[in-house]
């Protein structure tokens, strides 16, 4: 279950339970985009990842980018979760789940989403390798899906 | 003036030693003038003054915004979601 609205976790995220949220009888394919935590970054071994969210402006801009894709493609239903706190390696950080009545559509609209995500929620993470910490380099927060 | 709540992230919220605060602005409230006067109360920010971005209720906004009393003003690092 989500903290905050249903689109920031603290608890680990439930694949079926987006399946359900984006299924659709007039759906003939649902395009999935799962994030997880990778065990090397920048030639070493990564043990954990600490995730913060402003979660109430994640939330607003998550629910923008969803309206985007509803806007830009012809998909059914949109439904997006990231992950707060600590993660550990393998574990999912972020998903999308498109669905819509064809498969281009879904594709299309995934892959921007998890882009817009990435460009645009305010989110940062911190790297644990063994006993040392960092902040991962970011971009600066680009305005929010139109 | 006005008195903001400024909420800080990531390397800002270290630097600053806290993650959020009321503060109090009495000459012309702007973003940039709330930056300054951030910095000069925590200076371990002074590095990272350049590369935040600053949004007030939400949104974010240029240096140049005017703040008003009980905005909800937040210090953005570069962002790493996903």
């Amino acid at each position: 279950m989500a903290k905050t609205g249903k689109r920031i976790s603290s608890k680990p995220i439930v694949l079926e339970d987006l399946l359900k949220q984006v299924r659709e009888d007039s759906a003939g394919g649902t395009v999935v985009f799962i994030g997880t935590i990778r065990n090397r970054d920048q030639g070493k071994s990564v043990t954990a990842l600490d995730y913060q969210v402003y979660e109430e402006m994640a939330e607003k801009r998550m629910r923008l980018i969803e309206a985007e894709l509803l806007r830009k493609w012809p998909v059914k239903k949109v439904a997006i979760v990231h992950r707060e706190g600590k993660l550990k390696v393998g574990e999912i950080s972020v998903v999308v789940a498109v669905s819509a009545e064809h498969r281009a559509e879904a594709f299309e609209a995934c892959r921007f989403a998890i882009d817009r995500i990435k460009s645009t929620l305010p989110i940062w993470k911190k790297e644990s390798f063994g006993r040392t910490a960092k902040w991962v380099r970011g971009r600066p927060i680009a305005q929010a899906s139109g | 003036m006005a008195t903001v709540k400024v909420l800080y992230f990531a390397q800002a919220r270290e630097a600053a030693g806290k993650a959020q605060e009321a503060i109090h602005i009495g000459r012309e409230p702007t973003a940039r003038v709330l930056l300054d006067t951030l910095v000069a109360i925590h200076p371990d920010l002074g590095p990272f003054q350049a590369s935040v971005r600053v949004a007030v209720n939400h949104e974010v906004v240029t240096l140049t915004a005017k703040l008003k009393d009980g905005d909800e003003v937040a210090v953005l690092p570069p962002i790493a979601g996903g």
